[in-house]
Formats: structure tokens, sequence, C-alpha cells
């Protein structure tokens, strides 16, 4: 998730704290876009299936370089190329979870089982993208723009737009939740799978919808970090600690919870990278993450007090 | 006529056998009551009624119809509903939402809403709360909605297990009285129960399982005079 | 002669990694802490081991070649020393990231340890004065002098962390830690503690594994953060499964199967078409494996002595 920061000018001579609160802006808001779509859709798919399919890293390159193939193969315009990206990737899902998940669920498995399976059907995936692309970075044929201001925000118009994609999508998301019988459904069926099975809902289809979802919101991450930098087999998999942070940070299981950690995750790492370092922008989400497992491992919504105890008396405590 | 019966059946979980050879019958329109101590396989009998549980031999049937092999999603749809002994309703689902997860299938709105209806005057407590989060209503308004859930299918036999645990007195006759009348208007009952006095007060016949066998069967009112049922499961 | 090079470097390194291996069985198999972070232990130990004995040589090229020259290379060390290093660091390292992770649910721990590997990636890829970033440390010394002795050398640490895990197995603290596996509360009513039995766990696996990473330094003669990426981590959890968890000699027969045949005896291979392929090919077939094992085996080719394995893994 390397930005273009070339597409920015660097003011040198002018007031360096304005002007990094400004990148910080900025670069936070965009980081924010690559990010909350998928940690929602991770959230989701943790939420109704209650195991961590570590795949999804994968799920998201794969959804950038199906957009890659659309876009620069077949010289499709960048927006339709995303829409027929999400389409595949929900596909691909699908087909994931129907293969291999499904049997292993009806097995009851426990869910540590189901995490070690999915890092072997990341393996897959990422290598069948390495095969196909190989190892160089690529990037989207999109067409070029100026970056503009826009009050303390420096953004180009393409940016703008995945911004307002990533929000209407994050509420269209919230609003589903709460409201449709589709929401509904996948809320009774987290909470409680056997009572759903005994209400009558086809926990399978919940699972599929689920799938769907998930797998569509990780091709928008996967295009957004291909727009913002370059797209590689490695991409998902590097990301995919990222998208648990802001997860663990928001509370594992709460959508809301996943978009505010990926802006507070965003805002981590785009401070890390200029104030500190920004090879460890990265590293800054993944010291989140920690300092939250220790402190509130709910979340920072979750109900239960902050644990400073075992913040500082760690040593002497006992269990 | 039986609307179910079971023979012959064993089941459990896993390579855990809980249950041996077990035959029961509930009547058409009847109220069987199901007494036992506590881990003596009543749970595990609704659950594989419910295809819940692995069974491993034995037949259940329907209405005459083997339902063994129905899964455990699609038994509402023929006329049974279930409401288990924990965990019986969706604690952050809304009231409402609970509700209409009960009658998840049922297509027609108005069936819905004339059910929605007919529960919210069962439990009238219920449509006061019916936008709160189900996650923090007391016990017994959680059991009410448990039932509410049940009653949204409209079943013909309904399972109950242990429906008043936890409740308090006042409020166990009040739910028994409710449970009767179900049976009045002409469901058929299978009711598990701790509360063996109130159970057999109620149902017209029960059956008494201890350690995954059935170890008598006799009509509610015989089995409430019989010295070894007062000895065992009503002195307290 | 080629052949029995050939046959030379795939047992030594189907060696080291047999040792990573019985770490994880004392990580997962033992105690159940699902460790995903298995590379930063592995780079831990083995950049331990590299700074400590690097040759001066090394640093007088670095700064020849224009660079700062970092640590690596000022001590010259002898070999012991290093090994000694890289498991002593190995454990504190595990012990200071322990302290938050060991009380988390398995599956947080399995992602959590992920970021850890991630973090210690990072640093040796940043941390030029260190580690000297991804141009890596080359020039280490191999101890012996002779590939066959080291090939004997990295076999008698093997024997040892075999002797040492199998008897952690029957010890009391070993009889802890199955008891934390099996039932936490019980164990804990007992008068147990169960966070410092993990610890232990936690610790002496993290130690072997820096091991590993030293005798790997050691052995390659020249390390780079790319050999210390989430994929070594993925390899040991696979072969253990497939060879059979918490089973010391399925962990091997695994060892031998998956990094023998697999990732190391198809190495050599004529490549087809670009380089990236053949790697690439092998890792989907692990992978497809890893699926087919838990699926239809998931106790693995030996399972463990007298136990309900499926009571653990599912
Ligand atoms: N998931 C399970 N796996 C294995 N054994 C189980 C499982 N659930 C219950 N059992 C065992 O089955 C036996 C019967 O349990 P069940 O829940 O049916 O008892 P019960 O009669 O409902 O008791 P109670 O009155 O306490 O509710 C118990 O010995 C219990 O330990
Ligand atoms: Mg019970």
């Amino acid at each position: 998730m390397n930005r273009g920061r070339k597409t920015r000018p660097r003011h040198s001579s002018q007031d360096g704290v304005y002007f990094a609160m400004e990148d910080l802006l900025s670069y936070g808001l965009l980081t924010f876009a690559t990010l909350a779509l998928p940690s929602l859709g991770l959230c989701l798919a943790i939420k109704v299936t209650k195991y961590f399919n570590l795949a999804y890293g994968d799920i998201v390159t794969a959804g950038a370089f199906l957009a890659l193939l659309m876009n620069l193969s077949f010289k499709i315009n960048i927006g339709i190329a995303l829409l027929i990206s999400i389409a595949l990737t929900a596909l691909l899902g699908v087909f994931l979870h129907k293969v291999v998940f499904k049997a292993l669920m009806e097995a009851k498995v426990g869910p540590l089982t189901l995490l070690v399976v999915s890092l072997g059907v990341g393996l897959v995936i990422r290598n069948v993208v390495l095969i196909g692309w190989g190892p160089q970075p690529y990037q989207f044929n999109t067409p070029l723009t100026r970056a503009k201001h826009l009050g303390p925000f420096f953004f180009t118009p393409n940016q703008i737009v995945m911004i307002l994609i990533c929000i209407l999508v994050a509420i269209g998301i919230f609003l589903m939740l709460r409201y449709t019988q589709l929401g509904r459904l996948m809320r009774a069926t987290s909470d409680n799978p056997s009572l759903s099975l005994i209400r009558g809902i086809s926990i399978e289809k919940v699972y599929t919808y689920t799938w769907i979802i998930a797998c569509g919101l990780a091709a928008i991450g996967g295009v957004f970090m291909g727009m913002l930098g370059t797209i590689k087999p490695g991409m998902g998999e590097e990301a995919l600690v990222t998208l648990f942070a802001c997860l663990i940070v928001g509370g594992i299981e709460n959508p809301y919870g996943a978009v505010v950690g990926a802006l507070i995750t965003a805002f981590a790492m785009e401070a890390t990278a200029i104030w500190i370092s920004p090879p460890y922008k990265v590293v800054s989400a993944y010291l989140l993450m920690f300092f939250i497992l220790l402190i509130k491992p709910s979340g920072i919504f979750g109900r239960e007090k902050i644990q400073w105890k075992y913040f500082l008396g760690f040593l002497r405590s006992r269990q | 006529m039986n609307i179910l019966e079971i023979r012959d059946l064993d089941s459990g979980y896993g390579k855990a056998l809980i249950l041996q050879d077990l035959s029961i019958d509930v009547k058409e329109g009847g109220f069987t009551a199901i007494i036992g101590p506590n881990g003596a396989g009543k749970t595990t009998l609704l659950r594989t009624i419910f295809s819940l549980c692995d069974l491993y031999k034995g037949t259940i049937s329907f209405r005459g119809k083997d339902i063994t092999r129905i899964k455990a999603e699609n038994l509402s749809d023929i006329g049974l509903n279930y409401v288990p002994q924990e965990e019986s309703i969706f604690p952050s689902l809304t009231v409402f939402e609970n509700l209409r997860m009960g009658s998840v299938k049922e297509k027609s709105r108005e069936k819905i809403s004339s059910r929605l209806e007919r529960v919210y005057n069962r439990f009238p407590v219920l449509e006061k709360r019916h936008g709160q989060s189900a996650g923090t209503l007391s016990g017994g308004e959680r059991q009410m909605l448990a039932v509410g859930c049940a009653l949204m299918t409209d079943p013909d036999l309904l399972l109950l297990d242990e429906p008043t645990a936890g409740l308090a007195p006042t409020l166990v006759e009040g739910l028994f009285q409710d449970i009767a009348k179900l049976n009045t208007e002409g469901r058929s009952l299978l009711l598990v129960e701790q509360n063996a006095k109130m159970a057999l007060q109620y149902a017209h016949e029960a059956y008494i399982l201890e350690g995954g066998r059935i170890k008598q069967h006799d009509d509610a009112a015989n089995l409430l005079k019989s010295e070894e049922i007062i000895k065992h499961y009503l002195s307290v | 002669m080629e052949i029995l090079s050939w046959i030379l470097t795939i047992a030594t390194i189907v060696a080291i990694y047999s040792i990573m291996g019985l770490a994880l069985n004392v990580h997962f198999g033992y105690t159940n802490l699902p460790n995903f972070g298995i590379a930063g232990f592995f780079a831990v130990g083995a950049y331990a081991s590299a700074i400590l004995t690097a040759p001066h040589r090394f640093r007088e090229m670095e700064i020849f070649a224009g660079f700062p020259g970092g640590v690596a290379g000022r001590i010259e060390a002898p070999f012991i020393v290093g090994l000694l290093a890289a498991i002593v660091l190995a454990g504190v390292v595990g012990l200071i990231i322990g302290i938050p992770l060991l009380r988390l649910r398995e599956d947080y721990l399995a992602v959590a340890s992920i970021g850890i590997a991630q973090t210690i990636y990072y640093v040796a890829v940043n941390e030029l004065w260190l580690t000297t970033g991804s141009a890596g440390i080359r020039l280490i010394p191999m101890p012996t002098g002779n590939r066959y002795l080291y090939f004997l050398l990295v076999l008698l640490l093997l024997a040892i962390a075999y002797w040492v895990v199998n008897r952690f197995y029957s010890t009391p603290i070993g009889r802890v830690w199955r008891g934390v596996r099996e039932d936490e509360v019980i164990t804990a009513s007992l008068g147990k503690s169960i966070f410092r039995s993990r610890m232990s766990a936690w610790i002496a696996g993290c130690s072997i594994m820096g091991a590993a990473g030293c005798l790997w330094a050691h052995y390659s003669m020249a390390i780079q953060p790319g050999e210390f990426v989430p994929t070594t981590t993925f390899l040991v959890w696979i072969f253990v499964i497939v060879g059979g968890l918490r089973n010391n000699k399925g962990i091997l027969l695994g060892a031998i199967l998956i990094m023998g045949f697999f990732e190391q005896g198809t190495r050599f291979l004529p490549a087809i078409g670009a380089p990236y392929i053949m790697p690439a090919i092998r890792l989907i077939i692990i992978g497809v494996l890893l699926v087919v094992f838990v699926r239809f085996r998931p106790q693995g080719v030996l399972p463990e002595r007298h136990k309900k394995i499926e009571a653990h893994i599912r």
C-alpha cells in the first residue's frame, strides 16, 4: 500500500507542521479508503462464520488482479473493471466456501482447523496469481488527473471518488445489516447458528451470501489498494494482518468497529510514516493491535474495562 | 392417533451414545411430559427429534412420516417447532426481529402479521418491548419470547425444553397456564421439565427418563400418586 | 558425486526444518499454542548468530563498498557463542512477546503471531546498522568447514532436540502442559499457574526455533530477510500436520515427505518457463495437500500415541 506520493507537490519553504498535518489528513483518509471495506468484509465473514479466514488477504489480491485483467488485457474502463471484479471475486469466494470450507464446517471442526486450512487456500491463490502474472508490480491504466486542494485535503478526482465509494458502500452495508431481511439473517446466524437452524434459517445460504458480500468488499479494497500503489501477488498477504489490526482495534465482530478501527489504524500508519519512518507504518498497525489486545481484547467498543493491570503488573499476575 | 412416534431410538453426540432403546409417543392433541434428573438425556432427546444430534438407530415419525432424514432447518415447515433449553433467543436482535425470525420462511405478510398479533395478545409484555434488544430482557420475558418465536410458525407439535427454568414461582404458574392454553387450542405438546410436580399436574401423560432410558410411562395423574415418584421427584 | 551433494543439501535442510517442527510440536502439540510466527523466531536465531559470528572481513567489505558498516562483523565470535546467543535471544524475544500473546484465545494468538513475525521481518529489512537490510549478511562461517561434518553437527543437534522434546512429553512439566491443553480449569484447580506453564512451553519452543535459525544461517552462509517470510512458517505447519500433529516421529516423517520430496527434491528439476513458476507450482501442490489432509486425515500419517486426536484438532 505504497501510494503515489509523487502526485503531491512538496512545499519545502513553508510551514512544515501545517503541511505534515495536511499530509496526515489526506493520506490517512486514502489509506482508510483502502482498508475500510475489506476490513468490514472480513468482519462480516468472521462474525457470521466464526473462524478467521486467512485466505482473505489473497482474495483481496485476486480482486485486484481480476480488475487488472479487465483493465489492462481487455482494455475496459477501471470503473467497469471494478464491477466485473467484484462479481468474479464474489464467485471465487462462493466457490472456495462450497468446495473447501462448507464440508469442514459441517463436520464441526474447530475454528483453528479452519484457520489452518484457509492458509493452504491462500497459498494456492497467491501462487496461481504468481504463475499468471509473475512477481513484478503492475499499475492500473487510469486516466491521468491532477490533484487539487479541497480545504485541508489534497486529492485527485479519482481519489475523491474512491473515498466517496468507500463511505457510501460502508453506509449501505450498515443499512443492509440493520434493516433488511438478509441483515437480520446474518445477525441471527452470528448469534446462534443452531437456533437459526431451529427457526428454519438455511444457514448455508446465509454463509454463501456473507461470502458474496465479504469477497465483493475484498475486491473493492484490492482495486483501491492497486489504484494508490502497485498490484503484486503478495499485496493481500501483506494487508491481511493490517486488516486484522483494524478489526481488533474496533472489536472483532463489530461492523461499525471494523470501519472505525480502519480509520484509527489508517491514521496511526500515516502518522508513523510522516513522523517516524515510512517503512514502519505497517508495524505501527501491528503494534496498535498488540496494544489493544493487551489492554482491551474486545476492542475499543467492547464492554469490558481497560485492563491496565495486564499492562502494568503482568509480571505479578498469575493467570 | 399419535402425532409423534419414536421407536427404538439410539442417539448421542459423535461417539458418545446417550439415549438407548427409547420409544415415545405423543398423541394428537396430547400433552406429554418428560421428567428426569439432570443429565438423563432429556435435552438430547429433543435435539435428536430436531435432527441436531447423531442418530444411530431407530425411527422418528411425525404424522406417520419418517423425519429422521429431514434437516433441522426444514422441520418447522411440516408443523414442528422447538423451544431449546438455553440460548433460545437471538440476544443481539430486537424482540420484534426475533419474532420475525420465527417465521422466516413464511411468504404471506397477512399470515405473519396475524400470528404476530396473536403472540402479542398472548404475551402483551413482548409488544411493550418490541424494539428492545432481546439480550436485555429479563429471564421470564426471554422464555415468553422463546415460546412466542416458536408459535410464529403455527406448529402442530411443540417441543419445550424446561421453559420455566429459572423463573420465579409465580411466573412458573403463569407460564404453565399459557402452555396449557396452547394445548387446549389444539396443539400437541412435548414438554421437558425439572419441575415434576407442575408438569404432572398439567400434562396428560408422562415418561420418566433416567440414564438415557425410559424408566416409567403412565398417565400423569397416576404418576402423581405413585409412591416412588413422590419420593424421587416430588419431595422438595 | 553430484547426486551425493544434492542428497546432502536436502538432508541438511530437512534436518533443520525438523527441528522447527519439533519446536512447533512443543507449542501446538503439547500446549495448544498455535504459533504462526515461526519465521520470526527462526530469523531471530539466524540473525543473532550471523551478526555475532560474521568475520571482520564482511564488515570491511561492506565499508569498502560504501556502506556505513554495522554491527555484523565487529565481534567475530565462535560458532558456539552464536548458537547460545541464538537460543537465548529467541527465548527472550519469546518471553517479551508471550506476555501479551499467551493470554489470547488460540485463533487470536495465531493472527497476532503472524504480526510478530512480520514485525521482525520489517526490522530485518529496515535496520541497516543491525542486519544490513535486504542485502543480508554474507560470509557467515560454516563451523566445521566441511558440509559433511556440518550435516553431522545438524544431525547431532536434531537428535538433542528430539530427545529434549520427547523428554518434555513425559516429565512433570510436559504433563502440566498437556493438562493445560486438555482442560485449563482442572489444571488451574490443581494449583498450576496456566500462564506460567504456557509461558515455559512457549519459551522452550521459541529457543529451539532460534537454534534452528542459527543452524540455517551457518549452513547457507548468507541470510536475507526474504528467507523469513510467512511462507516459511506455513511450510513448517504443513509438514507437521501432514506428518502427524503431536507425534515427534510423524513430524520427522512429514519433514522428509514435504520438505524433502516436494519442497527441496523438486528444486533441482529443470525450470519450466520463468524461474518463479516451479516454486509456485510446488507451493500450490503443498497448499492443496494441506487442505486434503485436514479434510480426510486430520491426525496425519502418524497419529499421537494412545490419544484421541480428533478431539484436539477439532
Ligand atoms: N455436545 C455433547 N457432547 C457429548 N456429550 C454431551 C453433549 N451434550 C450433552 N452431553 C451429555 O449427554 C448427557 C445428557 O445430556 P442432556 O443435556 O440431554 O441432559 P438433560 O437431561 O437435558 O439434563 P438437564 O436436566 O440438566 O438439562 C449428559 O451426560 C451430557 O454430559
Ligand atoms: Mg436439558
